[in-house]
């Protein structure tokens, strides 16, 4: 009986356990099947939509690019937000409508601040042929339209953009006012194309494009910098914070780069170029290069090129990428390698022979020989009389008889200077071509090719490369690499520096870049490049004119390279050298190129010219240079005690006697008249005298001693 | 009956709402209080740090906002600091100044 009581029990407790088994599997299938639904079919409500997304999200954080300066830390290039502006036409339109008891009169004070807004953002926006009656059909005919994305302006800065916040619904909520910013993130370059191939060019720091050139393109890495991440929350109050809790993935900002360009200097150089080709409609580019001497950092490098419209643009790199036969400015390379060696003196004199190299019949007389034949009536040239007139002649001969027999003596020298590789450069440009020396090994090579590289043909060598060899002899022998980035620098602190560095410790002895720099005095002062005589400080340097190889397309018809059918030549002129001569501070080179012309355009005549522009400006503009005043001397006392200041209409004239110019103009200009002054010094008379009195605005003259 | 007896007591005393006094709670009283405090205070901290968190959220962008002022206004100037720029102000204005013509002297 107990027994079956029992069974009974235990019968019963499992029925109930199935039962509820049964109901847990019916919840767990009915939950499965739900979350299936609620996942691929169901839609919430879109007025709930934001309960059902989570409160945190992740923001993203861009980096800031790091800026670009220049050796005096003068901004290059720096990251900056511009911003276009939309608008939500329709916004509140909708609610509106809806609100029966005051939906009509709150549309109606929406289209009055609309109208406000219309009439104002010409005011702000200054658009060309954008009134008041466009931005009113804009925003009504988007509003009757519904759109909610219409472009107002685009590309404003932020001062723009905060005075658009203050104008009528743009004051509002964006679900009110329907304002809508989007920020890009530009590069701006406040010196415009100044340098434009040295620090190259970017639109903005999410730019992936891996065409970027110069400075830009080659420190990309350095510049770009690291996304972050953290995680944002909404509060109580609807307000985005920083969520503390969770992971935040630092942003790392790009470091800035500092360049050794002056950019006062890139300016001087530039502006002088420009002015001297653009009298030359056959120039159709040209480039400069200012190195430091002590340093060889490139202080300046200006590439121009005439694009499409005839205007002079930042093209392509010519100074650092472009090898060409550099023409006469190889002699002095020449007149080294024969000095060091102690082939000759500038006083050795050897037969001018008319010019004429009869061991070598395919070269053509030298007329620089008849020239000075008949001008100085000898049959005699020594070697610096040679080099200042720029005698193909003379160096031919010279490196004719001393190389002849061992060419690859010389051709080593050359590669010494380091003319035949192209060096690391730390700037990013597509198409740079390579250096070329001939190989004496080669079987093509022939006695010809020897006497040609002596005077700049038969070799290409880059502007840079010319420029890095002068600046070499410029400081005493030591060859400088040429650099144009100094140093990489967080906020002002140092990160890592680019010291100066050594390519050759010394190309040739004091004593020859000594000799050599003395000639080349003698070239700006009686030579080729005589326009240079009158500069304000003395320059040594040398001119040269190549013609260029042209492309088979340049010269149909016809087998010389150099010209085409019509006898027409490509030139390439040169100015190099460097200043104060006697104590060298910049070496700086000038090529201009020339279109298909049938005269010559000369190293000594627009390249020497925008030499000595760019010589006398740096020169006003340097102190170092200036004269040097003892501290102790008879100044006349200058006491401005008697001077009465003030704009009152009966101020009579000051006693500005025994005042200096800028004490002198102060106290005219601030008792309302203008000044005239000649001379310098210190003033000793003016008219009228003192005490007098001059209607406002008229003119007091001083005289200063 | 006897192990009813303590059940039935604990089921009367929840309806009878003296369950912790039963269970000689008010002995734990200051635990409680201090523990309620120890709450109330990090709510209270939470909310006002969610609330200084805000201020530095609005500051952040208005110091952003500034940071961008700062940064297109000194491109502007960078700008117009050219030698060129300057020399063509000075011409437009009809000044008398001019670029010099020889370096400054310097007094030993």
């Amino acid at each position: 009986m107990i027994k079956k009581t029992t069974d009974r029990q235990n019968q019963r407790a499992s029925d109930v356990l199935t039962l509820f088994h049964v109901v847990f599997i019916g919840l767990a299938i009915a939950s499965v099947i739900s979350i299936f639904i609620t996942q691929y079919f169901w839609e919430p409500d879109p007025q709930y939509i934001t309960y059902f997304q989570p409160s945190r999200k992740k923001q993203d954080i861009n980096p800031d690019r790091g800026a670009i300066i220049d050796h005096n830390g003068k901004l290059l290039a720096m990251s900056t937000p511009m911003y276009d502006i939309y608008m939500d036409c329709y916004v509140m339109k909708e609610a509106h409508d809806k609100d029966s008891k005051k939906g009509k009169e709150n549309e109606d004070k929406w289209i009055a601040k609309a109208y406000e807004l219309a009439a104002r953002l010409p005011q702000v926006l200054k658009e060309e042929g954008k009134n008041e009656e466009y931005y009113r059909n804009l925003i009504i005919d988007g509003r009757n339209k519904k759109r909610k994305y219409v472009s107002i302006v685009k590309n404003i800065d932020h001062g723009v953009l905060l005075q658009l916040k203050e104008l009528p619904l743009f004051n509002e909520k964006q679900t009110k006012g329907g304002l809508i910013v989007e920020k890009r993130e530009t590069r701006q370059y406040p010196y415009g194309d100044l340098a434009g191939r040295v620090i190259g060019y970017v639109k903005h720091n999410s730019d992936t494009n891996s065409k970027h050139i110069g400075i830009e393109g080659k420190y990309d890495y350095i510049l770009h910098g690291k996304k972050g991440a953290e995680w944002k929350k909404v509060t109580d109050k609807r307000a985005m914070i920083k969520d503390v809790d969770s992971n935040i993935v630092a942003v790392e900002h790009g470091f800035d780069i500092r360049s050794t360009l002056d950019i006062d200097i890139q300016d001087i150089a530039d502006r002088a170029l420009r002015k001297n080709i653009a009298v030359e409609e056959d120039i159709v580019g040209g480039c400069v290069v200012i190195l430091e001497v002590e340093t060889g950092a490139v202080r300046a490098m200006v590439n121009l090129q005439k694009n499409k419209q005839g205007e002079f643009k930042e093209i392509f790199n010519l100074a650092a990428g472009r090898p060409a036969e550099p023409g006469s400015v190889f002699k002095a390379v020449t007149l080294t390698t024969l000095l060091e060696d102690g082939k000759v003196k500038l006083e050795d004199k050897m037969p001018t022979n008319h010019g004429i190299m009869s061991d070598m019949p395919k070269f053509k007389p030298d007329n620089y020989i008849t020239t000075y034949e008949q001008r100085n009536h000898t049959d005699k040239i020594s070697v610096i009389d040679g080099f200042k007139i720029s005698s193909n002649y003379v160096f031919r001969r010279l490196v004719k008889d001393n190389y002849g027999e061992h060419p690859e003596r010389f051709i080593d020298r050359l590669h010494a200077y380091n003319f035949g590789d192209a060096y690391e450069f730390d700037l990013k440009e597509y198409g740079f071509g390579s250096p070329v020396i001939p190989d004496p090994s080669n079987p093509r090579w022939t006695i010809y090719d020897l006497a040609n590289v002596s005077i700049g043909y038969s070799t290409s060598v880059t502007p840079l490369q010319v420029a890095t060899f002068y600046n070499a002899i410029a400081n005493d022998g030591k060859m400088m690499k040429p650099y144009v980035v100094e140093s990489i620098e967080d906020n002002g602190k140092v990160l890592q520096k680019f010291e100066p560095v050594i390519l050759n410790g010394a190309i040739c002895s004091k004593a020859t870049a000594d000799t050599l720099t003395r000639a080349l005095k003698m070239v700006t002062l009686e030579g080729t490049a005589k326009q240079l005589k009158n500069t304000k400080c003395i320059v040594a340097g040398k001119t040269g004119t190549s013609r260029m190889h042209l492309l088979p397309e340049e010269r149909p018809g016809s087998r010389d390279p150099y010209e085409d059918i019509e006898g027409r030549k490509k030139h390439q002129a040169t100015f190099v050298g460097f200043f104060p001569a006697d104590e060298p501070q910049y070496t700086a080179i000038v090529v201009v190129y020339t279109r298909l012309i049938s005269h010559n355009v000369y190293g000594g005549s627009i390249p020497a010219l925008t030499f000595k522009d760019i010589a006398d400006e740096l020169w006003a503009y340097s102190p170092e240079w200036g004269d040097r005043l003892k501290s102790r001397g008879e100044v006349p006392q200058m006491l401005a005690d008697h001077i009465t200041t003030g704009n009152s209409s009966d101020t009579p004239i000051p006693d500005l006697t025994g005042l200096g110019l800028r004490d002198a103009i102060f106290a005219i200009e601030n008792n309302g008249y203008r000044c005239r002054h000649t001379g310098t010094g210190h003033v000793t008379s003016q008219t009228p005298s003192a005490g007098e009195k001059l209607k406002k605005g008229e003119t007091i003259t001083i005289t200063l001693q | 009956m006897s192990e009813k007896k303590p059940r039935f007591r604990l089921l009367k005393a929840i309806i009878n709402g003296d369950i912790l006094l039963l269970l000689r709670a008010d002995r734990l009283l200051p635990y409680i209080l201090y523990f309620f405090i120890l709450g109330w205070i990090s709510i209270w901290i939470s909310y006002k740090s969610e609330q200084t968190m805000t201020i530095v959220e609005k500051n952040k962008l208005e110091l952003e906002s500034l940071k961008i002022y700062h940064a297109q206004k000194t491109c502007e100037f960078v700008g117009l600091d050219r030698i060129s720029t300057i020399e063509q102000l000075l011409i437009e204005n009809n000044s008398e100044v001019k670029a010099p013509e020889k370096p400054a002297g310097i007094i030993k």
